[in-house]
């Protein structure tokens, strides 16, 4: 269970393989909606993390403990979009009353973050088979691959957001200017990630 | 207070109506997916055995642990056939298929029955190639709806190694003589830029097949 | 004639994909054929229809402070009846949209419409607007499903498309998402653009 290489090929794949953003397309809304500086970029990416690891947890407990058990899994994307939207209200209302500074580094984000469909994808991928074991995620397995999805989406948009800082006042062609260029260097980006695919540790095997 | 009271009360009728809803469909629908699983085993064992043989599904112990095999004979004459499930882990996903051999365990039919592979790559092992082009296609008759990838297997001997053949191209754009060559040295051909989701069918069939054939050989 | 005007509306003025930049994530991820996005394109207007309908109905009963709960559970619900049905009579596209088809929830266009639309006109109007949007929707994966289809595999419709030609695999992939979408929109603008007498 707490294998060791299993959870470290999560964190890699997670992180670089199957990076949320460049290669499963999900959360794609914020990542271009708030890339424009590397400042607001980094406050998406910290709450970003923040909601999917508790996101993941919770939900996770909750299909294993409720939804599994008494044979309601058709029920799982209604519970679950609900326990995000939930999650979102406590954890705001809880960082303004108790920590106001990171509440204003992360306060304007975490509205967004609801209806930012990767934190929905990490609860119900979170839910499926293990891809690189075979069995169900453990809840060890699921909070790592929430947090490390995560983690591959901030760094995603960190990276956008220092490549817009630069490209902002290029002679970019009128037609392609903003969002355009923005899916080019994405493209890009995502061409270079692409590398990552050819990553196999611990290759299958059939036995 | 009122106002409050409002908030939750909307609130919980809409979930409790919402949920009620999705049950009924969900009472609606359950048999016809469950009975999809079946469709797609169906679909698969007729496209991998031999015409006109006899179909009768068996059980045989494996002898790990206390699991037991289904497989599926067909019998036609005095030759029998046995075709079971096989699931390797590919390149995303698990890939399950289903293979049909001969006692000897000469391959006579393969299907991919499903697989999350990457589109574009991995995913390509059921792709179904139409001769047609799209002008001429539409309306047509229907094709066959085997796919190029699973065809190959046909004839190959998962008892002795299968080789995989990365240079010759794919085999839909083999000529005779070049499909004749990989049979002489029972080999397939990748799939382009995704050897890991051709490795991962072709591991599965010297590994676990072959213990499955044995357990059924008895 | 108003009807007209909508769907231009839908499809070309306030287009949610190519105009708005809404609804991204499957826009991307399920046009790499097709069927795959026609399909997807369906169930979403099918979503966005039926909730613009129901919470334009139930708009004067929701309190205002929990709206946006409501919404999401209307809309969360034919998300699911969506999904069982089309797990039961579509096997095929369900596997191929895959995990997409629950992630409709989230799309930004069917609350984005909620919100800026059913809570505030009557139902006659929303079911339009919901038709409208959809239509604009499926049109936009259609397009580019299309070129990545061609360009990517050498199809359409899974026929074969020209004789001979190499297909480049790089735009089924993700990279050939982002390119597609950046050179449709790119010829998008460049036409509203000379409309308009902007030159460059």
């Amino acid at each position: 269970m707490m294998n060791p290489i299993s959870l470290i090929e999560i964190s890699i794949g997670a992180i670089f393989i199957n990076n949320f953003v460049l290669s499963r397309f999900l959360g794609l809304c914020p990542f271009f909606g708030v890339s424009k500086k590397v400042s607001s970029a980094a406050g998406m990416g910290m709450a970003v993390i923040f909601v999917m690891t508790i996101a993941s947890s919770f939900s996770w407990v909750i299909f294993n403990y409720i939804l599994h058990p008494y044979h309601i899994e058709y029920l799982r994307t209604i519970v679950f979009i609900l326990v995000i939207a939930g999650l979102v209200q406590l954890v705001e209302m809880a960082l303004q009353k108790y920590s106001p500074t990171l509440y204003e580094s992360l306060g304007i984000f975490l509205p967004l973050i609801t209806t930012n469909c990767a934190v929905l994808g990490v609860a119900i991928i979170n839910t499926d088979l293990n891809q690189t074991t075979g069995s169900p995620y453990t809840f060890i397995e699921s909070l790592l691959n929430g947090i490390m999805s995560g983690v591959g989406f901030s760094l995603a948009l960190l990276l956008m957001a220092g490549i817009r800082e630069k490209t902002e006042f290029s002679p970019v062609p009128k037609a392609l200017e903003g969002l355009p260029i923005a899916f080019i260097t994405a493209g890009l980006m995502a061409l270079a990630f692409l590398g990552f695919s050819g990553l196999n540790f611990f290759p299958a095997v059939g036995g | 207070m009122i106002d409050q009271l409002k908030m939750i009360v909307v609130l919980t009728l809409i979930s409790c109506v919402a949920a009620l809803l999705i049950a009924f469909t969900n009472a609606k629908t359950k048999d016809r997916i469950a009975r999809q699983r079946v469709v797609v085993q169906q679909e698969a064992l007729l496209q991998i055995m031999p015409a006109g043989v006899t179909v009768a599904e068996n059980k045989a112990p494996l002898s790990s642990a206390n699991d037991t095999l289904t497989y599926w004979t067909g019998v036609a004459g005095s030759d029998t056939v046995y075709a079971f499930k096989v699931a390797t882990r590919g390149y995303s996903s698990t890939i399950n298929y289903m293979i049909c051999t001969t006692a000897e365990g000469v391959i006579t039919g393969m299907a991919v029955m499903e697989q999350n592979e990457t589109p574009g790559l991995g995913a390509r092992v059921q792709e179904v190639l139409s001769k047609r082009l799209i002008w001429n296609g539409l309306g047509g008759p229907k094709e066959k709806t085997a796919s190029w990838f699973s065809e190959q297997f046909k004839g190959i001997s998962i008892n002795q190694p299968i080789a995989i053949d990365k240079t010759a191209g794919e085999w839909h754009g083999l000529d005779e003589k070049g499909r004749r060559r990989l049979k002489d040295k029972n080999g397939i051909t990748a799939i382009t830029g995704s050897t890991i989701s051709t490795r991962a069918i072709t591991n599965g069939l010297s590994t676990r097949a072959k213990t499955y054939l044995k357990a059924i050989r008895g | 004639m108003m009807i007209g005007q909508e769907i231009k509306r839908g499809i070309i003025d306030e287009n949610p994909i190519l105009v708005l930049a809404l609804g991204l994530c499957p826009s991307l991820a399920v046009s790499t054929s097709v069927q795959n996005g026609f399909g997807m394109g369906m169930a979403a207007t099918f979503v966005l229809t039926c909730s613009n309908v129901i919470i334009s109905l139930l708009r004067k009963v929701i309190p205002d402070k929990v709206r946006i709960p409501c919404f999401i559970v209307i809309i969360a619900m034919f998300v699911t009846i969506v999904q069982l049905v089309l797990k039961a009579y579509l096997p095929a596209l369900d596997k191929q949209l895959g995990i997409f088809v629950p992630l409709i929830v989230v799309n930004c266009i069917i609350l984005g419409r909620a919100e800026a639309y059913a809570s505030r006109n009557n139902v006659f109007k929303s079911l339009i607007d919901g038709l409208v949007m959809g239509v604009g929707f499926t049109f936009a994966l259609c397009i580019l499903s299309v070129i990545r289809e061609i360009l990517g595999s050498n199809k359409l419709l899974g026929f074969k498309f020209v004789p001979g030609f190499q297909p480049m695999t790089v735009f089924i992939l993700a990279p050939g998402g982002f390119f597609t979408i950046a050179f449709v929109m790119g010829v998008v603008r460049y036409i509203g653009n000379r409309k308009r007498g902007v030159r460059r």
